[in-house]
């Protein structure tokens, strides 16, 4: 009895069975397609208050206008020095306190209790104390982005360098290096990989802090933007200034993975 | 009669368990390591080979006991001892020939002595073709023979195995086996290597401490009279030898003597 059966056609729902690299195209398309394809529909059909939800034309329309016009860009660049200093600030003291946590076990012992205390802490329920303790000017808002991505990069950083594999320092120990060397040519080199992927992921972090902030207490910047648009009702300028932040969130992370594999290459050579 | 270059003396370790009680991993073992000899501990798992070895490492500290290398205590790990590991240990960001200088730039070796015994090291494991290679392109066996050159390279006096071969097939480990001999006879390095397979101890050893189980002791010290004091090149010669079933059978006895405790 040779009942062999070869399966004549793949199904569309297969487990774990990688798709063409066509099917991903037409799949990632296709969703935006039909999320644009519904916008217009119900915005041409009258179906939704255009007051409430502008066509998606109208969006680019507005923000070609705010661009041109507006000095729109004059408040992204605002935005993006506000991301980056913070982050950069924050990366600074979080990337080399979380090493050493994650390398001396008498450095975790003082620093973890209270870093994962704060780690608990909204950062947004400071603004109303930040506002008070640093006024209306850009500290406030650093400090909040600062508070807000700190403690989780610390944390981060921490267990990434407790992973590095024991042996990979006790082989450096049994070379002749003494704590320097193995904590800076041999650690370091080890978890900078995961800490890069860390500060990637905090980066998006940075960037949902900065709308809080500029929302709550800001006259400047795309989140600033966003709220005199309210006031106008121009709902094409809040939904502007929404594909900004998107788009820049985005890139930002293609950046940050195109880091990645410029830094480490050795990364990529396996497969 | 020349002094020995390791010694061992009743050396003990006890771990402290989580309910305050403490258990003996090795007791009162003590044996020698000759120059230019190579020294393998074999035994059932659980007879504390891997510690006695990491101790000899000074990775892990000896309850009581002495251990000399040439006459001085050890303390702690250094240069002198060297060791590889079961599991890869390559510096994964940097290239084999830089894996290779670590130790010597760690320890102070000029530029162009490096270079020049990192070349020496990297051919004698047969590794010259991918000497700029990244760890990761390699093959495990490979991989494994960077960290063997790495730490010749560095001149220990005395080379650490823990199981270096366990995680390769067996091919490969059957090849890697005869490199080790070929590499003790031409680098002249003494080694104390830890294996739990029977065949792999009688190749290499000189000398086999054969170490048993719950506690770790020194049940047995074996030399392979058979290889009549000169080391095999290769595996086939070696199971043909008269004698060399015989103290494979009387290893596996022991073996299973310790497993039936």
């Amino acid at each position: 009895m040779s009942d062999l059966k070869i399966p004549a056609k793949r199904r569309f729902l297969e487990v774990r069975k990688p798709v063409s690299r066509r099917q991903v195209l037409i799949s990632a398309f296709g969703i935006w397609a039909i999320f644009f394809g519904v916008w217009i529909l119900a915005s041409e059909t009258g179906m939704v208050n255009s007051l409430l939800v502008p066509a998606p034309q109208q969006v680019f329309g507005a923000l070609h206008e705010l661009v041109v016009e507006r000095g729109f860009v004059g408040d992204i660049g605002i935005s993006i020095a506000r991301v980056m200093a913070s982050f950069i600030m924050a990366c600074a003291v979080a990337v080399p306190l979380g090493v050493m946590m994650g390398t001396f076990p008498a450095i975790e012992a003082i620093f973890a209790p209270f870093v994962s205390a704060w780690r608990y802490l909204p950062a947004p329920s400071f603004i109303p104390i930040l506002l008070m303790w640093f006024g209306t000017g850009e500290a406030p808002k650093l400090a909040l982005l600062f508070v807000g991505v700190i403690f989780f990069l610390i944390t981060l950083v921490m267990d990434a360098t407790k992973n590095v594999r024991k042996e990979l320092i006790e082989t450096a120990l049994t070379l002749g290096a003494n704590r320097r060397i193995t904590l800076f040519n041999v650690v370091l080199p080890a978890v900078l990989p995961d800490v890069v992927v860390a500060m990637r992921q905090m980066l998006a972090m940075t960037w949902t802090y900065l709308v809080i902030a500029e929302i709550v207490a800001s006259t400047t910047g795309i989140g600033a933007m966003m709220m005199r648009a309210r006031r106008f009702l121009s709902t094409d300028e809040i939904l502007a200034g929404i594909l900004v932040i998107g788009v820049l969130g985005l890139l930002f992370d293609i950046l940050f993975a195109a880091l990645h594999r410029w830094l480490f290459p050795y990364l990529r050579e396996k497969h | 009669m020349t002094a020995p270059l390791l010694q061992l003396n009743e050396v003990c370790k006890e771990f402290a368990l989580s309910n305050g009680e403490s258990i003996t991993a090795v007791d009162r073992v003590s044996f020698e390591v000759e120059e230019n000899s190579i020294c393998v501990l074999l035994g059932p798992s659980g007879c504390g080979k891997s510690t006695v070895l990491r101790m000899i490492a000074g990775l892990e500290e000896p309850t009581s006991g002495e251990m000399l290398l040439k006459h001085k205590p050890v303390s702690g790990p250094a240069r002198d001892r060297g060791m590889v590991f079961q599991a890869y240990t390559s510096f994964d960001w940097l290239s084999v020939r830089k894996n290779v200088e670590f130790g010597m730039k760690v320890n102070g070796v000029p530029a162009e002595e490096r270079r020049e015994r990192a070349e020496h090291f990297i051919k004698l494991v047969g590794l010259s073709k991918f000497i700029e290679a990244y760890p990761t392109q390699l093959s495990g066996g490979m991989r494994q023979r960077v960290a063997i050159a790495r730490t010749l390279a560095n001149d220990p006096e005395l080379l650490l195995m823990d199981e270096p071969f366990g995680a390769l097939d067996a091919e490969t480990r059957w090849h890697m086996q005869e490199l080790m001999i070929e590499v003790a006879s031409e680098a002249k390095t003494s080694m104390v290597i830890v294996t739990h397979d029977i065949e792999e101890a009688i190749f290499l050893a000189d000398k086999i401490i054969f170490l048993s189980s719950h506690p770790g002791r020194v049940k047995e010290i074996i030399i392979p009279e058979f290889k009549a004091g000169k080391r095999i090149p290769d595996k086939e010669h070696l199971v043909e030898l008269p004698g060399y079933a015989d103290l494979e059978r009387k290893i596996m006895r022991l073996m299973r003597e310790e497993g039936r405790k």
